[in-house]
C-alpha cells in the first residue's frame, strides 16, 4: 500500500494535533523550569485550528482512507466523522483552557499534560472515523492510554493515585471484553469491517455474543449501570480539568462510535433480533435512576458530578435504543446532546477549577465549602448556576434542547416510557443540581470559617465564558448545531 | 412610532433588558438599584397600557408577531394576545413597580441580585402570558422558577431553602409531565414537528391519547394553581418568601395555572377537558371551602392569606370547570381581583411584620388606634378579598357562582351551593383576622409605639386601593375585554369535543338577570357604541350584558 501526501489530507485536523502534541513532548526536554502557560496556548490554538479544519470541510464527499470501499476501508472521513472530530476537539480545547492554572496550584505543571490531551483527541478522533473495529479499538487504547495517565497526574496525592490505579485496571478489564468480543464478531463473520457486518442478518450464537460483549466494553467506558463503580473514584481523585475532560470526551467518543456501530451491525440485527432493544432499555433505565439516585445522596460535589455524568449516559442510551429502532433523528439527537453535555460539564468542572484550594482534600468539595460563593463572585456564581440548570434539563439552555431533542427522538420511535424515564430521572436530578445553587447563594456563610477564594487566570476565564456562551447559544439558537448533526447523520446514510 | 406587535414584544423583554443593565451597576448604591427598577417596571406598565389602547373588541388574537426561530423543529418566536391575556399581561406590570416600592426597607442586603432577579421574573411572567407557541409558552414558564426561587430561597425566613426546593421540585415534576405531552402534541403525523399553538387546536388524538395529554397539561397547571391536593408547597413558599415573593407569586404566578387551562388544557384537548370537567369541579369545592377552613385557623397571618388563595383559586377553577361564558369570564376576573386585594394583603402584613418580626394573630390585637391608615388600608383591602359588593372581589365570584349554577352538566347546582358557603368563610376568616389584629383591647405593650404608615407606604397601597373600588364599581372595563375571549374559548372546547352546548355572548346578558331576550345563537359580541335603540349617550342606568354588573355606568359613545 503505497501512501501519497494530498491522500492525507481528509485527516489534516488529528495529524495537525498529533503534530503539536509531539512538538510540545520534544520541546518539554529543554523547557527547564519555565512557567507551562505557553504548552497551554499551542495546545488550545492547535485543537482551535483542527476543530476549524473539520468543521471547514463538512459537506465535502466522504474519504476513504487506506481503502476502496466501505468495506476495506478501515478510516471513513465523512461527515459524521467531522462533526464528531471538531466536537471531541472542542471539548479538548475547553479543558486545555481550563488547565494552567490548576496544573500549577497542584505542582503537575508539566508540558506532557497537554501532549495527553492532545493524544487523547487524536485518539477519539480515530474511534469516530473507524470503519473496522479493529481501527475502532486502536483509536480507544490511544484515548484511553493518554487519559490512564491525566489522572495520575498528581502523582503526591494518594487519591489521584488511586483514581488512576482503578481507572487503569477496570479500563483494562472492559478493553478485554471489546478485544474478545471483536475476535468473536471476526469469528463469526470472517471479517472486522462494519460495513461487512452490516450485511449479516439475523445473528448467529457467536455473532450475538460478540457483540453482547462489545457493548460491555462500550458500557464500561461511558460508565453506563451496572458498569459503573470506577467512575466516582475516578473523578474525584483526578485533576479537576482532567476529569471535566474524561467527562465528556470520553464518552463522547464511545457514544459517537457506537453509534456508527448501531448505523451498521448492530442496527440490521437490532431489527431484525429483537435481543437488543430490551437490553439497551433495560440499560438505559438502570443507568438512570441509579445515576440520578446515588448523586442525590453525595455530599461531595466532584462525586455529585460523577453520578450526574453517569445518568447522563443513561438519557443518552435512551436515544441509542432510539437509534437501534431505526428512527433517523435519534443520532442527531446524541450529537446535540453531547455537545450541550460538554460545555455545561465542563463549564461546571471550570467553576470548580476556579475554587479548587491548595491543600484541597475532599473537605473542600463538599456543599458547605461553597457556601456564599455566589455573591462574593458573582460572575462565577451566574455561571454555575447556569450551568447546574442546563444539566438539570431546564431552558433557555443547551440541556434543556438536547434533553428535548433526545426524548422527542424516543417518543418517536414509539417508546415514549423511555422518555418517561428519562422526565423522571431529570426531576430527580434537579433536586440535587439545586443543592449546588443553593450552596452557592442561600446558604450561611460559615464564620470565620475557611472560605474558597476564586483563582485568577485569564486562560479559565475564557473557558468558563465560552462553556457558558455555548450552552445559551445552543438553548436558545440551536439551528446551526442542529444543520451539521443532520449533515453527519446524512452522510452515514440516514 | 413602533407597531404594536412590537410594543408587545417590547414590553416583554423591557425587563429582563433591564435586569442585563443593572447588572452593571455598583453594588453598593441601593436606592440608585431600587429606584432605577421601579423606573423601569414603571414605564414598562405605562408601555403596557399602550396595548390596551390598541386592543380592538373581539375574539381573536392581536398584535401577533410571528417569527421564524428553529425551522427544523418548527419553531417559532409567536406572541400574540386576546382580551384574557391582555387582563393579565396589565395586572402584571401594573403590580411590579408596587411590589419594588414595598419592599423598598424589606429588602436591604444583595439589593442588586434582588432588582435583577424581580426583574428577570417579570419578563418570564409576561412572556408566559403571550406565547402563542408551546415551545416558546414552555420557555418562559420554566424560566420564570429560577428568578422565583432565588427570590424565596435568598431573601426568604428560618426554613426558606426547604420551602424553595419545594417549590422547584413540585412544579417543575409538573412541568416535565407537560414537557412530555407537548413534544407529543407538537410532533406531527406526518413527520415534521410543529410547535405553534394553532397547529396544536386541530390536532386529533385517540381518546386515550388525549386523556393522558390532558392530564399531563392538567397538573402541571393544577400544581402552579395550585389546586387540591397538590397545593401543599404554596403555604411553605408563601410564609418562607419575602414579601415581594409572596405579592408576586399570590398576584401573578398563581394566574398562569389558571391562564394554561385557559389557553392550553381545556382548547387542546376537549373532550378530556369536559370529560375531567367533574373531577376539576369538585376539586375546586373542595380547594374552596377547605381553603377557607385551613385559613381560618391559622395563627400566622401570612399563612391565613395563603390559604386564602388556595380558596380563592378554587373559584377560577370552578368557573373554568362550568364551561359557560359567565363562568370563564368570572375565573379570570377573580384573577383579577385575587390579584389586586391578595398583594395587598401581603405587603400589609409585610409592613406589620417590618416593624414587629412576628406575623402571629395572638402578638397583636387593638393596633387600630395606634395605626389608624393602616387599619383603614386592612380593612378594605380584607373587604375587597371577601367579596362584599362595589370593591373587586364581588363580581368575579358572583359570575364564577352564576355560570356554574347554569352549567350544562348536572353538578353545577351542588356546587354552586357548596361554593357559596366559601363566600361566607371568606367572609369569617378575614373579618376574624381584621378583628383579632385591630380591634378590641391593645393588650401586647410591644404594640404601643407601633408606627403608622409612612408615605412610601400609602403610595404603594392607593392605586391597589383605587383598582380595588373602580373594578368593584366598573367591573365591565375589563369584562368587556374578557367576555369575548371568553366565549370564543367556551365555544372552542364545546365545539371541539361535539357537543352541542351553544355558548352565546347574550349568555352573560340574559344571566345578570336585567333583561330577558331570545338566545342569539351566533357570537354577538357586545361592542360599545354599537347599540341602536339604546339609551341615549351619557344616561346613567343599569345597562343590560356584563355592565348589568357596574354600579354606576354611564353608557359611552366611541
Amino acid at each position: 500500500m503505497s501512501i501519497s501526501l494530498p491522500a492525507l489530507e481528509p485527516l489534516l485536523p488529528g495529524l495537525l494535533l498529533v503534530g503539536v502534541a509531539i512538538l510540545l513532548l520534544m520541546y518539554e526536554v529543554f523547557a527547564g523550569q519555565a512557567d507551562r502557560t505557553y504548552a497551554a496556548h499551542l495546545a488550545v490554538v492547535g485543537l482551535g485550528l483542527s476543530m476549524f479544519l473539520s468543521l471547514k470541510a463538512v459537506g465535502t464527499p466522504r474519504a476513504l482512507l487506506f481503502g476502496t470501499d466501505l468495506a476495506n476501508a478501515p478510516l471513513i472521513v465523512d461527515d459524521f466523522a467531522r462533526v464528531a472530530s471538531a466536537l471531541v476537539a472542542a471539548a479538548g480545547l475547553v479543558a486545555a483552557l481550563l488547565s494552567p492554572s490548576y496544573a500549577k496550584n497542584a505542582g503537575h505543571d508539566h508540558g506532557e499534560y497537554y501532549g495527553l490531551i492532545l493524544f487523547a483527541v487524536v485518539g477519539m478522533m480515530i474511534m469516530s472515523m473507524a470503519g473496522d473495529l479493529m481501527t475502532f479499538f486502536l483509536g480507544l487504547e490511544t484515548m484511553s492510554i493518554a487519559v490512564y495517565a491525566l489522572t495520575g497526574l498528581r502523582a503526591h496525592d494518594p487519591r489521584s493515585t488511586e483514581a488512576a490505579l482503578k481507572y487503569f485496571l477496570m479500563g483494562a478489564f472492559a478493553t478485554g471484553f471489546l478485544l474478545f468480543g471483536i475476535a468473536l464478531v471476526y469469528g463469526a463473520t470472517a471479517s472486522v469491517s462494519l460495513a461487512t457486518l452490516a450485511t449479516f442478518k439475523a445473528g448467529s450464537p457467536l455473532l450475538t455474543l460478540g457483540i453482547a460483549l462489545i457493548l460491555i466494553g462500550f458500557a464500561f467506558k461511558v460508565a453506563a449501570v451496572p458498569f459503573h463503580m470506577w467512575a466516582p473514584d475516578v473523578y474525584e481523585g483526578a485533576p479537576t480539568p482532567v476529569t471535566g475532560f474524561m467527562a465528556v470526551g470520553v464518552k463522547a467518543a464511545a457514544f459517537i462510535a457506537l453509534l456508527r456501530l448501531v448505523h451498521s451491525g448492530l442496527g440490521v440485527s437490532a431489527q431484525t433480533d429483537s435481543t437488543w432493544i430490551p437490553i439497551l432499555s433495560a440499560l438505559a433505565v438502570l443507568t438512570i435512576l441509579v445515576g440520578n439516585v446515588l448523586a442525590l445522596v453525595q455530599q461531595n460535589v466532584k462525586r455529585m458530578l460523577a453520578y450526574s455524568s453517569v445518568s447522563h449516559a443513561g438519557y443518552l442510551l435512551i436515544g441509542v435504543v432510539a437509534a437501534a429502532r431505526g428512527e433517523a433523528s435519534a443520532g442527531s439527537a446524541i450529537i446535540f446532546y453531547l455537545t450541550s453535555y460538554t460545555f455545561m460539564t465542563l463549564g461546571a468542572f471550570g467553576v470548580l477549577t476556579f475554587l479548587e484550594r491548595k491543600e484541597g482534600g475532599p473537605e473542600s468539595e463538599r456543599y458547605g465549602a461553597f457556601a456564599g460563593i455566589g455573591f462574593r463572585h458573582p460572575a462565577l456564581g451566574m455561571a454555575m448556576s447556569l450551568f447546574m440548570v442546563a444539566l438539570a434539563g431546564m431552558p433557555p439552555t443547551g440541556g434543556f434542547f438536547g434533553k428535548l431533542y433526545l426524548f422527542t427522538a424516543a417518543i418517536r420511535a414509539e417508546e415514549t416510557w423511555l422518555a418517561l424515564v428519562g422526565i423522571a430521572g431529570s426531576l430527580i436530578s434537579v433536586y440535587y443540581y439545586l443543592r449546588v445553587i443553593v450552596a452557592f447563594y442561600m446558604r450561611e456563610v460559615p464564620e470565620p470559617g475557611p472560605t474558597p477564594t476564586a483563582t485568577r487566570s485569564a486562560q479559565l476565564t475564557l473557558g468558563v465564558a465560552l462553556a457558558a456562551f455555548f450552552v445559551l447559544q445552543l438553548g436558545l439558537f440551536p439551528a446551526p448545531l442542529l444543520a451539521l448533526t443532520k449533515s453527519a447523520m446524512l452522510s452515514l446514510g440516514l | 412610532m413602533l407597531q404594536p406587535a412590537e410594543i408587545l414584544a417590547a414590553v416583554v423583554f423591557l425587563p429582563l433588558v433591564g435586569a442585563l443593565v443593572l447588572a452593571l451597576f455598583p453594588a453598593g448604591d441601593h436606592n440608585n438599584l431600587k429606584g432605577t427598577a421601579i423606573g423601569l417596571t414603571t414605564a414598562n406598565f405605562l408601555l403596557s397600557l399602550l396595548l390596551w389602547g390598541n386592543f380592538r373588541p373581539g375574539p381573536g388574537y392581536q398584535m401577533e408577531l410571528n417569527l421564524a426561530w428553529i425551522e427544523p423543529f418548527g419553531i417559532h418566536f409567536h406572541l400574540g394576545l386576546d382580551g384574557i391575556s391582555l387582563v393579565l399581561v396589565i395586572l402584571t406590570t401594573f403590580l411590579m413597580p408596587l411590589t419594588l416600592l414595598g419592599a423598598w426597607s424589606a429588602v436591604e442586603h444583595r439589593v442588586k441580585e434582588f432588582v435583577i432577579a424581580m426583574l428577570a421574573l417579570e419578563t418570564g411572567m409576561l412572556g408566559a402570558f403571550v406565547s402563542l407557541d408551546l415551545f416558546l409558552f414552555y420557555l418562559f414558564w420554566e424560566a420564570m422558577l429560577i428568578p422565583m426561587y432565588f427570590l424565596i430561597g435568598i431573601w426568604g425566613g428560618q426554613r426558606r431553602i426547604y420551602a424553595a426546593v419545594k417549590f422547584f421540585i413540585f412544579t417543575m415534576a409538573g412541568s416535565l409531565l407537560m414537557l412530555v405531552a407537548i413534544l407529543v402534541v407538537a410532533t406531527q403525523p406526518t413527520g415534521g414537528f410543529d410547535f405553534s399553538l394553532a397547529t396544536a387546536l386541530t390536532r386529533d388524538f385517540a381518546p386515550q391519547t388525549e386523556r393522558l395529554l390532558f392530564w399531563a397539561f392538567a397538573i402541571a397547571f393544577a400544581i402552579k394553581v395550585p389546586m387540591f391536593p397538590v397545593h401543599t408547597w404554596l403555604p411553605d413558599a408563601h410564609v418562607e418568601a419575602p414579601t415581594a415573593g409572596s405579592v408576586i407569586l399570590a398576584g401573578v404566578l398563581l394566574k398562569l395555572g389558571v391562564y394554561g387551562f385557559v389557553r392550553f388544557a381545556f382548547p387542546m384537548f376537549p373532550n378530556a377537558a369536559l370529560a375531567a370537567a367533574p373531577v376539576l369541579g369538585w376539586l375546586a369545592v373542595i380547594g374552596i371551602v377547605y381553603g377557607a377552613l385551613v385559613a381560618w385557623v391559622q395563627p400566622d397571618m401570612k399563612k391565613l392569606v395563603a390559604y386564602s388563595s388556595v380558596s380563592h383559586l378554587g373559584f377560577c377553577m370552578l368557573g373554568l370547570a362550568a364551561m359557560t361564558t359567565e363562568g370563564v369570564a368570572g375565573a379570570i376576573f377573580v384573577c383579577i381581583a385575587h390579584g389586586i386585594s391578595t398583594p395587598a394583603l401581603f405587603l400589609l402584613v409585610g409592613m406589620l411584620y417590618e416593624r414587629r418580626h412576628t406575623r402571629v394573630l395572638a402578638d397583636y390585637g387593638g393596633i387600630a388606634r395606634k395605626v389608624p391608615i393602616f387599619a383603614f388600608f386592612l380593612v378594605m383591602t380584607v373587604m375587597a378579598s371577601a367579596g362584599l359588593p362595589a370593591l373587586s372581589g364581588f363580581p368575579g365570584e358572583f359570575l364564577v357562582l352564576l355560570g356554574t349554577y347554569t352549567s350544562p352538566h348536572g353538578l353545577g347546582r351542588i356546587w354552586t351551593i357548596v361554593a357559596a358557603t366559601g363566600v361566607i368563610l371568606a367572609a369569617v376568616y378575614l373579618l376574624w383576622m381584621t378583628q383579632r389584629v385591630l380591634f378590641g383591647p391593645l393588650q401586647n405593650p410591644a404594640n404601643e409605639d407601633l408606627q403608622d404608615m409612612n408615605a412610601r407606604e400609602i403610595v404603594t397601597l392607593v392605586p391597589l386601593m383605587v383598582m380595588a373600588v373602580f373594578l368593584g364599581l366598573h367591573p365591565s372595563t375589563i369584562l368587556d375585554k374578557i367576555e369575548p375571549a371568553s366565549t370564543r374559548f367556551v365555544q372552542l372546547v364545546h365545539q371541539g369535543s361535539g357537543t352541542n352546548y351553544q355558548a352565546d355572548a347574550g349568555a352573560l346578558r340574559r344571566s345578570s338577570g336585567v333583561q330577558m331576550r331570545p338566545t342569539t345563537p351566533s357570537i354577538q359580541l357586545p361592542i360599545r357604541g354599537q347599540n341602536p335603540g339604546g339609551p341615549p349617550p351619557g344616561a346613567f342606568q343599569r345597562v343590560p350584558g356584563l355592565r348589568g354588573l357596574d354600579m354606576v355606568a354611564p353608557v359611552k359613545e366611541q
